[in-house]
């Protein structure tokens, strides 16, 4: 905006000075022209007064002669020389009436004379006329009246001449001044306007210069910002490719970056048969344990420090990966044997064994390794992975740390899982379960008080699949919450039903199982509350089994849950009780009613009573702590007397009942009514 | 008394009228004898006599004007005139008609003079203009001399006096 004003205003200053040098050029022709006009004239009129004072003079002495005699005898004038004298005269008034007629003759002076030369020609043609006739008349008229006219002209045309010469070098001397003088004004307006020009010039380059640095210097900047930006965004750019590919906690390679690299590998094993590589999948064994107790920072730092470690055993060229939470993985390039894996695996085994300090606290890890060895069958980088995984499943089901190598039988048992998950999906899709109830019979008079609902999985091939098959894989891959949904809501509406068709007091019960997925449902009081609004089934009817380890895994996210379920009046039971780390007097904290004691202490109770004292003081404390006891497992009579004589209050198992579908339910509801349902005497 | 006089005068008239009607050479016979030759002047011209040099220089066109600045009107007898002999041997001391001529050429080409002689005709002609023209100057013989003029004298003789210089030869 500044350089438009400044460009304007000198634009402005220009064209003001070409204006007025256009003026003062106009002014100058148009005086010079004025004083040229006015000498032109001027001399004009001499040039014509010259003519006619000459003719004047011409005609005069013409008379005179004539008057004197001198041309010819007196006697008639010829009509040639009458004639000759008469266009004499009109060359006389021709001048005159020139003169008259250039502009500025018109003066006293000339007034006079022109008046003068007129009478004088008139005088001397009436006096030419009457020569030869009347010479008297002649003479007199030449006497009386053109000598003093001639007289007179002749004094007055001097005069009349000279004013013109005057005039001329007044004219003359006018032009001169008035062309010195507009040269002048020319020459300083030239100057003026070069001056202005110039310091125009100057000011405005001056200012082009000022603006182009100023210009140059903004240019500078903002290139100079632009590169930072250029180079804060690639190093953006970079961390966002590095945060693409690396984990942020570690810094190692990420699943992404691994799995890449692996491909890698596997193109090269396919075009070079001597190349070899492995890779190794690590889980840290009881690696949650060290979160809950010493918190997520610890178990952060511990697994840093781990991959410090398993970066501090590879060499160059070998890629360390988290794949995520406590899983690790190490791809070996270009390994020659099978020792070179099993030195780094005792290298890595022997690193990872050293103790780590946390806070003070000093703690041991250890960790299962797969390992899977690379080979051009392989079509895909995450056929590898999942089989070292495997391997690492293996050696975590063979005691933790320690480290198994993928076979083709591992391989075999991971297609079995495959199948048997992909059937599991389809069984979902179908829903091919069923539910079978196992009665829960009050040991002290043997009557039926409820069942445990139990899933089963009707496979087209195998048959009735138990749970202990499945239920692991449908815990894993998720599937568990529809089932446990289908069945909850298969068990109520069969409660429902049965609690209609065949009535008792008090009610039948159900027990049925949830998982540790769905304890962190968030909408799971929801689901519950619909599913016994569905059927109709009152809840103080539904007891549900929460194993001890899904408790003590989300303490807090269990208190919570389980305060709300106790608000819906549906009974809580802990399942599995004693296989955990948890003790009575941590339960006591969750609203619940009753304990299942797991079929391992059962099955150990008996004459060596190895395990009756344990069993014993979980149902003493039970009910010190007004809970009821369900012994699981119960197959054979001194079970059942010794939980008897312990005042167990409930029990289940083949020895009581085996687990019925839903006609051997009513069959046996119809047939034994409430108890004893097939309890041995 | 009155017709008689009146008769007188109309024969005077006609005889003066014969007279002026008859040829120059009656004139010249009648001038063969010896007469004065007038100068006249209008009247009021304020000379009364001039020198004959003075005489000269006028018809000469040296002397233009009067005393009294009236320019002076030069009439010349006709040629072949007594009068303009008079002129050419007595006043212009013997020039001849081409010398008085070739004078006033030289004049009017050179001087540029206003003042030029014109020549008259008849002494009543030549009467009549003086008579008209003021600072008129004229030659006529003594006889011819109208009533109305001024005669000079010349050199402090009046034409009818003894010793008057001007006279037409017998």
């Amino acid at each position: 905006m500044a350089m438009q004003r400044r460009l304007l205003g000198a634009l402005l200053a220009i064209l003001i000075f070409f204006f007025l040098n256009i003026g003062v050029r106009f002014w100058g022709e148009r005086s010079r022209a004025e004083s040229l006009a006015e000498l032109q004239n001027a001399v004009e009129r001499q040039l014509l007064i010259n003519g006619i004072g000459r003719h004047l003079g011409d005609a005069r002495r013409e008379v005179a002669l004539l008057a004197g005699g001198f041309l010819s005898e007196q006697g008639p004038v010829t009509d040639e020389a009458r004639e000759a004298f008469a266009a004499r005269l009109r060359r006389i008034h021709s001048g005159i009436a020139q003169v008259r007629a250039i502009p500025g003759s018109s003066t006293p002076l000339a007034d006079r004379v022109a008046a003068d030369a007129r009478e004088l020609t008139a005088s001397w043609a009436r006096a030419y006329e009457s020569f030869g006739v009347d010479s008297g008349r002649a003479i007199a008229e030449l006497s009386l009246r053109s000598d003093p006219l001639s007289r007179q002209v002749s004094e007055l045309l001097p005069r009349w001449e000279l004013e013109e010469r005057r005039r001329v070098a007044r004219a003359s001397q006018e032009l001169q001044r008035v062309s010195e003088l507009t040269d002048r004004v020319a020459v300083l307006f030239f100057v003026l306007s070069t001056l202005v020009m110039t310091l125009v010039a100057i000011h405005v380059s001056h200012f082009l210069v000022d603006s182009n640095r100023r210009l140059e210097e903004r240019v500078h900047e903002r290139t100079r910002a632009l590169e930072q930006e250029v180079q804060e965004r690639r190093k953006a750019e970079d961390q966002l490719f590095h945060d693409a590919f690396h984990d942020p906690l570690t810094d190692l390679a990420n699943r992404a970056l691994f799995l890449d690299r692996l491909g890698l590998s596997l193109v090269r094993a396919k075009r070079r048969p001597a190349y070899h590589f492995a890779v190794l999948f690590f889980d840290l064994d009881r690696f949650k344990l060290i979160n809950d107790s010493l918190g997520h920072l610890s178990g952060d730092q511990t697994l840093v420090t781990v991959a410090r470690r398993l970066e501090a055993c590879v060499r160059p060229g070998d890629t360390v990966a988290r794949l995520g939470g406590d899983e690790f993985a190490i791809l070996l390039d270009d390994i020659r044997d099978l020792s070179d894996v099993d030195r780094l695996t005792e290298q890595v085994e022997e690193r990872l064994a050293a103790p780590i300090q946390l806070g003070g606290n000093e703690i041991f890890i250890s960790s299962s390794i797969g390992i899977a060895f690379g080979k051009a069958a392989y079509e895909r980088p995450e056929e590898i992975l999942r089989d070292a995984d495997a391997a690492m499943y293996r050696a975590k089901a063979l005691g933790r740390a320690r480290h198994e190598v993928f076979s083709e039988e591992l391989h075999l048992a991971a297609l079995d899982r495959l199948r048997l998950e992909t059937d599991l999906r389809r069984a979902v899709q179908e829903q091919s379960f069923r539910v079978q109830y196992q009665p829960i019979i009050s040991l002290p008079d043997g009557r039926l008080t409820g069942f445990e609902a139990l899933v089963r999985w009707w496979h087209p091939a195998w048959g009735l699949v138990p749970p202990d098959q499945f239920i692991h894989v449908a815990e894993e891959t998720g599937l568990i919450l529809p089932i446990g949904r289908w069945v909850l809501t298969e068990a109520c509406e069969a409660l429902h039903r049965w609690q209609q068709e065949y009535p008792s007091d008090p009610p039948l019960a159900i027990n049925v199982n949830l998982s540790r997925r769905q304890l962190l449902q968030t909408d799971l009081i929801e689901q519950i509350r619909l599913i016994l609004h569905r059927t109709g089934l009152p809840a103080p009817s539904v007891r549900l089994e929460i194993t001890e380890s899904s408790i003590l895994e989300n303490p807090e996210a269990a208190a919570d849950l389980l305060r709300h379920l106790k608000a819906l009046e549906i009974g809580l039971c802990v399942d599995d009780f004693g296989t955990g780390y948890s003790s009575l007097s941590s339960l006591q904290q969750f609203p619940v009613n009753i304990l299942k004691i797991d079929r391992s202490f059962i099955r150990g109770m008996g004459p060596d009573g190895e395990k009756d004292e344990i069993v014993r003081a979980v149902v003493g404390l039970a009910h010190s702590l007004r809970m009821k006891v369900v012994a699981e497992g119960v197959e054979t009579e001194g079970q059942l007397s010794r939980l008897k004589a312990m005042h167990c209050d409930y029990g289940q198992g083949f020895l009581l009942c085996q687990a019925l579908d839903p006609e051997g339910v009513e069959r046996l509801l119809e047939t034994s009514g409430r108890a004893p349902v097939g309890l041995p005497s | 008394m009155l017709r008689t006089g009146l008769t007188c005068g109309w024969s005077v008239a006609l005889l003066t009228v014969l007279v002026g009607l008859l040829p120059a050479e009656v004139g010249a016979r009648t001038a063969n004898v010896e007469e004065p030759i007038a100068v006249i002047v209008h009247e009021r011209v304020a000379v009364d006599d001039l020198s004959l040099p003075e005489l000269r220089r006028i018809f000469l066109g040296e002397r233009r004007a009067w005393v009294s600045d009236r320019m002076i009107t030069l009439l010349t007898p006709p040629r072949d005139s007594p009068e303009r002999k008079v002129l050419l041997n007595d006043i212009l001391g013997r020039r001849s008609e081409d010398q008085y001529q070739h004078h006033w050429f030289n004049k009017l080409l050179d001087d540029g003079t206003q003042v030029t002689p014109k020549i008259t005709g008849s002494p009543e002609i030549t009467a009549g203009l003086v008579r008209e023209i003021p600072g008129a100057i004229a030659l006529i013989r003594l006889s011819r001399v109208p009533r109305g003029v001024k005669v000079l004298r010349i050199d402090g003789k009046r034409p009818d006096e003894a010793g008057y210089p001007l006279r037409t030869s017998g």
